[in-house]
């Protein structure tokens, strides 16, 4: 699926949490210095707003920053608006609060790449290239 | 602090010293390999004398607690005769749930009383709005209408209580005071406390300018109606989570304070009519004596800067009081029970520093707002360094530390090379609007990361000394999603049962006002008398400056 490109990452707070951002910096220098190509979109974005730059830029990665620990009301009607721009393949990862009874709902959506407080920005960048290898081949 | 001769004296003993005793004993015990900085990367040597400590005059530069420059204490009694407030933030679900929560805190011996907002509600909108979904009520009480802040304010009265509203939006101020005139209490006898501080810089451009509008003149409002009333917190507080180190926090904030003061006199006040309401919202961090240091330069820094440079008369006008929170980034969701270690060497400093008021972050904060166990156990840390620990019992324990004393003067030195920076760009305010802050902050905050990475910094539990068990078991506070419902419920049923044609009439006036240049808070308080919501209002104000909230705030 990927083609021989650097891996193309877009990073998003969707939602009305501007302030906790520091996680969403963080990642994305991590995720440059690792050699992708990170786009940030920016804060107070809707799931729309979300899936359109998505498919614009084209990415293989949207990583969503979330402190309000409500995962699944902000994944659903994204994956419900990529399906509606054919984007429902692109791997979406989530950084924050993940409370643990809303994990197995979101495994069940196929989202896989959860990283909650204190994870080291290499094991992202690890899990990133983990998955774009396996989609190349 | 001392003579030259005496100090001639102590660098002779002191070469001495270091070839003899220490050197030998260095060459078998060597120091760790390590580096040995604060937070800040201000290096810290491995002993300070007299020789360190530069302000040679003690009566000019130290002082008594309670007289210029303050850097010893705004109080003359400190703790013996004012004990500092304990003040647990609390806001989530609906307004009901907070009510319920802040009652069970004042029976516990709380003192005063904080309340944090949703995000929602800290962005001027309502409940139902498109971008609220899965944010109402999460990390904050949800405020649309003033119904929502009768609730929140039922069975506390506010005679009695001091009130920290921990927003900028000026609708909930003006929401305070209406429920205040329903229950004819006099607005000049309100306490309490507002952060309305626009200068964070979570949002950068021409929005910047704007937000700093509203928030003047909510100081503006009143400097002129409640004497006993802080209508300004200048909050750094949150921008030292967001990654900023020691002495950017403090330069961020009196070069805020500064901003705030120009565009008051820029409005015709007399300095000494509003400095005094003015209070700083700061972070306690892990290093304790780079905080110490940090409140005490501060403090000083801020007495001459309103002595000498606006002029101020009134000696209230050059204190800094402030309130501090523990600070949230670092806390770990890795073996959580170590954040009540780490809460309370934090809560140690502000309290070393000389806080006015305190809020101590919980033990479960790295996953969610803390359960009513968690917020107990802060409240019980406060408590034990208060009357156990002796630490209260004198003013200013650590003045005259030779370390201390020389970290005050290197922070104050470091601090000010900023603020002639930001004054070089034109102030904090534009400071702001070009996303410098915000750089400058992750910057810092990337920093960090890479130390503690590359284990240059410990974090126990996180790089070091983790654990096979992963987590201690510790209860995690959920809000239940029922309450989003709830509160949109709320919302509907006042936009339903209001008289319409008052809420038209009051919405109409509050845009003529806000197209003009007069103070937007009178026609703010009679737009919520009207039950026009907080969305409304967010609205107007941005209709009446030709903006909507995507475009402003996209900030990067």
């Amino acid at each position: 699926m990927i083609a021989d490109r650097r891996i193309r990452v877009l990073l998003a707070k969707p939602g009305l949490d501007a302030q906790h951002d520091r996680g969403y910096f963080i990642v994305g220098r991590a995720l440059r210095e690792a050699g992708m190509e990170v786009i940030m979109a920016g804060k107070y974005l809707t799931p729309a707003q979300i899936a359109q730059a998505s498919i614009q830029e084209d990415v293989d990665f949207i990583g969503l920053s979330l402190l309000s620990g409500t995962p699944l009301a902000i994944v659903t009607p994204l994956l419900e608006r990529l399906k509606e721009m054919a984007g429902e393949n692109i791997p979406i990862l989530l950084g924050g609060i993940i409370p643990k009874r809303e994990v197995p709902e979101l495994q069940k959506l196929d989202i896989l790449g959860l990283f909650g407080p204190g994870t080291p920005t290499n094991k992202i960048v690890e899990f990133i290239r983990q998955k774009a290898g396996a989609a190349k081949e | 602090m001392y003579e030259k001769k005496k100090l001639e004296e102590i660098k002779k003993e002191r070469e001495r010293y270091e070839k003899t005793t220490l050197e030998k004993v260095l060459s078998k015990v060597p120091e760790k390999d390590r580096k040995f900085t604060n937070l800040s990367g201000i290096e810290i040597k491995r002993l300070y004398t007299p020789e360190d400590v530069k302000s040679s005059d003690y009566l000019g530069d130290i002082g008594f607690p309670g007289e210029y420059p303050f850097t010893r204490g705004v109080f003359p009694g400190g703790f013996r005769s004012r004990e500092w407030t304990r003040r647990q933030v609390c806001g989530f679900g609906t307004p009901v749930e907070t009510n319920e929560r802040l009652r069970f805190l004042f029976e516990n011996g709380q003192t005063g009383f904080s309340v944090v907002f949703d995000h929602p509600t800290n962005n001027n909108l309502d409940s139902d709005h498109e971008l609220s979904v899965g944010f109402v009520g999460r990390e904050g009480c949800p405020i649309d209408t003033l119904w929502d802040m009768q609730t929140l304010l039922e069975g506390l009265d506010q005679r009695e209580i001091s009130a920290n509203l921990i927003t900028g939006s000026p609708s909930l101020y003006a929401m305070y005071l209406a429920v205040a005139d329903e229950r004819e209490v006099p607005r000049d006898c309100l306490r309490g406390t507002l952060q309305n501080f626009a200068l964070t810089g979570w949002s950068s451009g021409p929005k910047v300018r704007d937000n700093m509008r509203y928030s003047v003149d909510q100081l503006d409002f009143a400097a002129l109606h409640q004497p006993l009333w802080n209508p300004l917190s200048i909050s750094v507080r949150n921008v030292r989570d967001g990654g900023c180190t020691a002495v950017q926090e403090a330069a961020f904030g009196l070069a805020g304070g500064i901003a705030y003061i120009e565009h008051m006199l820029k409005r015709g006040h007399d300095i000494d009519k509003f400095a005094s309401r003015i209070t700083f919202f700061l972070n306690a961090h892990n290093d304790l004596f780079e905080e110490v240091a940090k409140y005490r330069a501060m403090r000083r820094m801020w007495a001459r800067i309103l002595r000498e440079h606006f002029g101020a008369k009134d000696p209230r006008s050059w204190m800094m009081r402030f309130h501090v929170q523990t600070s949230g980034d670092s806390l770990t969701a890795q073996q959580p029970l170590n954040n009540i270690v780490r809460t309370s060497l934090q809560a140690l400093a502000a309290v070393l520093g000389g806080a006015q008021s305190m809020h101590v972050n919980s033990v479960d904060e790295a996953f969610a707002i803390p359960t009513e166990d968690a917020a107990v156990l802060s409240l019980r840390t406060q408590q034990i360094i208060l009357y156990e620990s002796g630490v209260a019992n004198t003013v200013d324990p650590l003045g005259g530390s030779y370390f201390v004393e020389h970290l005050t003067d290197r922070i104050e030195e470091e601090v000010n090379q900023l603020i002639e920076k930001i004054d070089g760009m034109g102030g904090m305010v534009e400071a702001c609007a070009s996303g410098w802050v915000a750089r400058q902050t992750q910057d810092s905050a990337w920093e960090y990361q890479k130390q503690v990475e590359r284990n240059e910094r410990i974090v126990v539990g996180v790089n070091e000394f983790q654990s096979e068990k992963e987590s201690m078991p510790i209860e995690v506070f959920e809000v239940d999603p029922v309450l989003e419902k709830k509160q949109i419920e709320r919302l509907k049923k006042v936009l339903k049962e209001r008289d319409e044609a008052k809420a038209e009439k009051a919405k109409k006036d509050l845009l003529d006002v806000c197209r003009g240049k007069e103070n937007t808070m009178p026609a703010t308080i009679e737009a919520v008398k009207a039950y026009v919501s907080v969305g409304e209002i967010g609205g107007i104000y941005d209709e009446a400056l030709g903006e909507d909230l995507s475009n402003a705030c996209a900030s990067q």
